[in-house]
């Protein structure tokens, strides 16, 4: 049912700012009535809906609330759980590995009884398109569904919960337009099915008219609140000149032939062949996953190409030999082709804001001395709105600022090319129109603009000639038949007896059937347990060149060892040293094996309903390990952010330093946004959380444990009875 | 801002009272730094593995390396500032290493993180997690050090004397570099970590944001608007 909320007098101030980020505000919304609430980009949108969720305002994050949010006449902090929230960035949203684990995660988390939440989930996916009528199996990886989807996993894993208020804060931001029409539906739909009170913060207000029974503006200076109408207002004022497409100036920059695009050898996208002039502005459009992002980066030299070429007019390379920018060296690359990255997290080099636009005049005006330059700085900051931020860190700014100022240092790098993914996302129109008017001068002046965009308004405002990828054609059934090596529920390892171990029994096996051996160095028992345990994979049906494949490091140390036991061992005796190596392979080599390709859901299941560790930590590194190959795109996106902004560091050492600090601050980052997103759905409360997976132990699980205590018990006995046996080498 | 409505719940920019008790983001940030620091490990053994040929020519000399493989734990904790953070972040990263595959070994890389964890929790448990400063971090990195050396001892090179040439200088060396990299280095990782504001959810990262902001680094006429 419907829950009534009453904001009064409300304000907030995050910890070390002197400006409120939401003052005052006054809201009342009737039990399930359904609302859409507006103002000005910077008002503090996130702040609100997050605070009526229950995760903004917590004394320890060391901000300051005023005044009061009430849910049905009780404190927003209390509530955990009868709020559900759904945020703006699709793929933060995923929680865990599969569909079927994200929808039922916020049930998990409010303890619902296991057989409901089935019932339930069973309903949600269903009504959000995402079962198995609709192609998605429950295993089917999240990350493989495409922006719009997600959004309705979100939608689901919120449908479980059924609370008592759905929050949206701008769902459809990232989406292209289809996305946005099914999010939309689908947020009607469940909100009408459970009968909650519904707010949602948008740009796009169109959309959503015929779901809301009314529209609120929550912010005293802000008088039109709608965009179109806003920036048609603008447009007259600024006055933009009608762009003439038949500019007898423009030539070719850049031509790209039967280009494939791709990660690691793996396409992306359809071929594509075109090319790109100067004095004109391309929009690259299409669906979510159609591989527009990668096709810019291709083009701008960041990706190298699976096959086929680009290659850039012999005007703009002069006196470069290669014409495939992919080929030319950072300060060959930064003031013919700037680049802006979708995560402006990727491009930040330096410590303030003052300084990136520094970093960036310096491109475009190498005459200029430090004085010149920082002047300059200032003045361009003040024409983006941002000369207030300027010496604040970058890091620090909000996402429009931080989207505005990436965008403004390539613009002002005043490069040849300027290929930008998103430019407009997240502005309000006054400075919305801002960067239009920089675009449009850029281009008058000769630049070619390549972006990738969903924003109609800015392609029709710039008349941009537009190029729509189609996706690649993915059938559902062609993913699962292909290499089983990518999905994570292949079977969990090449012997079948392993695999149908429980993962807690795989690690312990690992760990105690090589590690009493440590109380002996001789070579008798090393041997005899390495050869039980090779006889033991042979019988499980580890093939060897699986063996070979995994234990390769472990050989390497042992080689490793023996050469330093070798050299340092008083006696200088090889068969300790041959001893050390075999003891390390027999320790090592099946701890690897067992270990290898257990899925990490299983595992943290495992520990948490096996060891009794507390589910809060476990699934939380989980929830952080899905974040790892984010996390190697990430140090990507860094290096390359540092080569298009000509700023490399020589020494390995700083190399190393930089990557760190960059690294971890993106990482946490991400593990902030990961935390409201879980606490989002309920994770963190004091209720005993449901488990819908069973981690299951059986016989053989305790058999196995048993071979696993025989081994190291045989061969220290030969050992003893052979003699042999040698405590604790020359460590006793 | 209405000045007459009452302040029902108020916190202040002041340090608010030491709470033990692990909040949700205490512990993704955790987690989620020992998975970063476990692809650092990575990038680091990748950049560093030539100077294995340097150990043959002075011994034990490796033992600077060591410290690189030992900063997870020291950073989740002075970060967090929960009881456990070193042990839990240690652990995460081992487990992440393990399911990747290392040169260590699967499980046996869980009980490596266990040791060098605890090690380097220790310390801090020891002043009662109420002192945070740079040489208790690098006591910290150093002890974990230690730790590492005696795991090392136990597993690979117990045929060698311990307290011969190659094991003191082996000692001496791993407890320098834990000192340097888990101990120093963490420390100043979380300081530029801190001054990028990714750590104001955290009372370590506004701590070093108010020196930040009172250093005078800020000079420009509307400071005050700046300085935000």
């Amino acid at each position: 049912m419907g829950a009534r909320i009453e904001i009064t007098h409300w304000s907030y101030r995050y910890p070390l700012k002197e400006d409120w980020a939401v003052k005052d505000v006054n809201l009342n919304v009737a039990a399930g009535e359904k609302i859409l609430l507006t103002g000005r980009s910077g008002w503090g949108k996130s702040t609100l809906l997050q605070a009526i969720a229950g995760i903004v305002g917590d004394t320890e994050d060391g901000g300051q609330a005023l005044g009061t949010i009430m849910i049905d006449d009780e404190s927003a902090l209390e509530k955990h759980g009868c709020v559900g929230l759904i945020m703006q960035d699709p793929e933060s949203q995923i929680v865990f590995a599969r569909v079927i684990d994200n929808a039922t995660f916020g049930g998990e988390n409010l303890g619902v009884d296991r057989k409901e939440i089935l019932s339930r989930t069973h309903n949600a996916l269903s009504t959000v398109h995402l079962d198995k009528d609709c192609g998605i199996e429950p295993d089917h990886l999240a990350q493989e569904l495409s922006g719009g989807q997600i959004q309705r996993l979100s939608i689901a894993s919120i449908m479980v919960m059924q609370p008592d208020v759905i929050i949206c804060d701008e769902p459809t931001a990232n989406l292209d337009p289809e996305g946005v029409k099914d999010v939309v539906v689908a947020i009607g739909q469940i909100a009408e099915e459970i009968g909650a009170t519904l707010i949602v913060v948008d740009h796009n207000d169109t959309v959503w008219e015929p779901i809301i029974d009314r529209k609120v503006i929550l912010d005293a200076g802000y008088e039109n609140n709608d965009f179109k109408e806003q920036i048609a207002k603008l447009r007259e004022e600024i006055k933009i000149p009608e762009y003439e497409r038949s500019s007898s100036k423009s030539i070719q920059a850049m031509r790209a032939h039967a280009l494939q695009c791709g990660f690691e050898g793996q396409n992306v996208g359809h071929e594509f062949t075109g090319e790109f002039n100067t004095h004109e502005i391309t929009a690259i459009t299409g669906v979510n996953g159609a591989g527009k992002t990668t096709l810019a980066m291709t083009l701008a030299g960041l990706l190298p190409a699976i096959s086929g070429d680009v290659s850039v007019s012999e005007d703009i390379r002069a006196d470069i030999a290669s014409c495939d920018p992919h080929e030319w060296e950072s300060r060959e690359l930064a003031p013919r082709i700037q680049f802006v990255f979708q995560n402006p997290e990727h491009q930040f080099v330096t410590n303030s804001v003052l300084l990136e636009m520094i970093s960036a005049l310096r491109i475009s005006h190498p005459q200029l001395d430090e004085k010149g330059l920082r002047s300059l700085a200032i003045n361009r900051l003040a024409y983006y709105e941002l000369e207030l931020q300027s010496n604040q860190n970058p890091y620090t700014l909000s996402g429009g600022q931080k989207r505005r100022l990436t965008v403004a240092c390539a613009i002002e790098a005043n490069p040849r090319i300027l290929i930008v993914d998103e430019p407009t996302y997240g502005q309000d129109p006054i400075t919305w129109m801002a960067l239009v008017k920089m675009f449009a001068q850029l281009r008058d002046s000769g630049t070619c603009i390549i972006t990738v965009t969903h924003d109609r308004d800015f392609i029709e405002m710039l008349g941009a000639r537009e190029i729509e990828l189609s996706p690649l054609e993915i059938s559902h059934a062609s993913v699962k038949d292909g290499d089983d090596d990518i999905h994570v529920f292949a079977k969990s390892s090449q012997s079948h007896f392993v695999s149908s171990l429980n993962p807690i029994t795989r690690l312990g096996i690992g760990i105690i059937i090589g590690l009493p051996l440590i109380v002996s160095l001789d070579i008798i028992s090393a041997s005899v347990a390495l050869g039980l345990e090779f006889v033991i994979a042979m019988v499980l049906g580890f093939s060897l060149k699986t063996l070979a494949r995994y234990t390769w490091p472990v050989l390497i140390g042992a080689a490793g060892s023996f050469i330093t036991v070798m050299m340092y061992n008083a006696q200088h005796s090889w068969i300790l040293a041959l001893a050390t190596a075999i003891r390390v392979i027999a320790m090592g080599a099946p701890a690897i094996v067992m270990v290898m390709r257990i899925d990490p859901t299983d595992l943290a299941d495992a520990f948490v309903q096996k060891l009794h560790i507390s589910d809060r930590f476990v699934y939380a590194a989980l929830a952080g390990f899905r974040l790892l190959p984010f996390l190697r795109v990430d140090l990507e996106s860094i290096h390359q952010a540092r080569a298009i902004r000509a700023i490399q560091s020589r020494s390995r050492l700083k190399k190393l330093r930089d990557d760190a600090v960059s690294l971890l601050v993106l990482a946490i980052r991400r593990s902030t946004t990961l935390s409201i997103v879980m606490q989002a759905r309920g994770f963190g409360s004091q209720v005993t959380r449901t488990h819908i997976r069973i981690s299951r132990t059986h016989l053989r699980d305790w058999c196995a444990l048993a071979v696993a205590i025989a081994v190291p018990v045989i061969a220290l006995g030969v050992a003893y009875y052979g003699g042999t046996l040698n405590l604790f080498g020359n460590l006793v | 801002m209405n000045n007459s409505s009452q302040p029902l719940s108020v916190s202040s920019d002041q340090p608010a009272r030491r709470n033990l008790k692990w909040r949700v983001v205490d512990i993704t940030v955790a987690s989620v730094i020992a998975i970063a620091c476990s692809l650092i490990y990575w990038a680091a053994a990748l950049a560093y593995a030539p100077l294995a040929f340097a150990d043959a020519a002075i011994p034990g000399i490796l033992g600077l390396m060591n410290g690189l493989w030992l900063f997870a734990g020291p950073l989740a904790l002075i970060i967090v500032r929960k009881p456990g953070a070193a042990v839990y972040a240690e652990v995460v990263a081992a487990v992440v290493e393990s399911l990747l595959g290392n040169s260590w070994g699967g499980s046996a890389t869980f009980l490596i993180g266990l040791v060098q964890g605890l090690a380097a929790e220790i310390v801090f448990a020891c002043v009662l997690y109420s002192v945070w400063n740079v040489w208790v971090t690098m006591i910290s990195g150093a002890v974990s050090g230690v730790a590492c050396w005696g795991y090392t001892f136990v597993t690979n090179l117990q045929a060698i004397d311990w307290n011969g040439v190659y094991g003191s200088v082996n000692l001496i060396t791993t407890i320098i570099s834990g000192a340097l990299f888990a101990g120093l280095f963490s420390w100043w990782l979380y300081v530029a970590i801190a001054k990028t504001g990714a750590l104001d959810h955290f009372e370590s990262g506004r701590i070093i944001r108010r020196k930040d902001s009172q250093s005078g680094t800020v000079q420009s006429a509307n400071s005050q608007e700046a300085r935000i």
